[in-house]
């Protein structure tokens, strides 16, 4: 958490002076994970929204 | 003054309007805000998703009682009709943001609203939030989030305090709550709340109402909605922050429709209204 964004801006990012993260070098599990874990968000968020906003009417009605 | 009364020194400002929960961190906003102003008006709202909205109601006596019932109103009023109309179409909004936090978002902006228009209606400069950055953190706690609100707020001459945001862990919190003896612990609250799984839960849930629209996105203000696929509903702050700025623009023509309906125009009534004192620095632990 970023506890005061306006000291924090101040502050040069953790990477700066590190050497290369060697994953950043290897990009693909990331980024296969990574379409792997959004392909089962937009699959899934279509029955949650329905019942979410199914659940909000009913708790409003 | 009654025995038992409690003032550490004499107030020199009047009027602060606090959207009240009953919890841990408004109520100690209260004891803050008690040293400075004069009164402090408690708004306890119900979204037309509340349950169980009296709760509060024992809280507000404890109050009176410690520090003096002419120091205390309180209100209890809806704030459904300007969450719905701030929320628009929360079907269609649930699939442009794809995050269900919007509900979370348009639920706090209409108190805030509500808040906002209660202060014009009475005069009022100064208004209050228990907001703590050691609670888990969604956008709502950052401080650029919490200065966009700031910043709408001033528009209409209200400075907005967070005088607890820097206050200590929720241990000293509650001790200082003890010390006003305000604390209402649920014990087996605490616990939980220890094991960090659901840290956000309050153990003063006795004297809060609780959102029963909210139940199913509970998950995601806890640790868990840093999980894999559960972190995809989230709401970055740039992105909340976006969606604030629309949202701003249908508040800015509710308050101004609000106000024709009472026969005040918003223009003359600025006009009218004092530049608020910047309050800031009599909250050390406040946000900045």
């Amino acid at each position: 958490m970023t506890v005061d964004s306006g000291s924090a801006a101040a502050v040069p990012p953790a990477s700066v002076g590190q050497p290369p993260d060697p994953a950043a070098a290897r990009p693909w599990p990331r980024s296969v994970l990574g379409a792997v874990e959004h392909g089962i968000y937009r699959v899934l968020r279509v029955p949650v929204f329905i019942l979410l906003e199914a659940f909000r009417r009913y708790a409003g009605r | 003054m009654p025995d038992g009364r409690a003032r550490v020194s004499e107030p020199r400002y009047g009027d602060v309007a606090v959207s009240f929960s009953g919890g841990l961190d408004t109520t100690l906003g209260v004891i803050l805000l008690l040293e400075h102003f004069e009164r402090v008006h408690l708004n306890i709202y119900c979204n037309g998703y509340c349950l169980r909205v009296h709760s509060p109601h024992g809280r507000v006596e404890q109050l009176r009682n410690r520090f003096g019932a002419e120091r205390i109103v309180c209100t209890t009023s809806t704030t459904r009709q300007v969450m719905d109309r701030v929320l628009g179409s929360y079907s269609a909004d649930l699939t442009r943001t794809g995050s269900p936090l919007i509900f979370d978002l348009c639920c706090r902006f209409g108190m805030e609203l509500a808040t906002l228009l209660y202060c014009l209606e009475r005069g009022i400069s100064y208004a209050a939030d228990g907001l703590n950055c050691a609670q888990p953190v969604i956008f709502m706690l950052e401080p650029e989030y919490i200065r966009m609100a700031n910043d709408f707020l001033a528009e209409y001459k209200l400075q907005f305090l967070h005088p607890v945001y820097h206050f200590g862990d929720r241990e000293s919190r509650r001790a200082l709550l003890e010390e006003h003896g305000l604390n209402q612990e649920v014990k087996a609250i605490s616990w939980v709340q220890r094991t960090g799984i659901l840290p956000q839960i309050s153990e003063q849930i006795a004297s809060q109402p609780l959102c029963y629209a909210q139940t199913p996105i509970f998950l995601l203000t806890s640790p868990l909605r840093n999980l894999p696929v559960l972190r995809k509903f989230g709401l970055p702050t740039e992105q909340a922050k976006a969606y604030r700025a629309e949202r701003q623009v249908i508040a800015r023509e509710l308050i101004r429709e609000r106000l024709q309906a009472m026969g005040v125009e918003l223009d003359d009534l600025l006009a009218r209204r004092p530049e608020p004192d910047d309050l800031r620095p009599l909250f050390p632990h406040g946000l900045e």
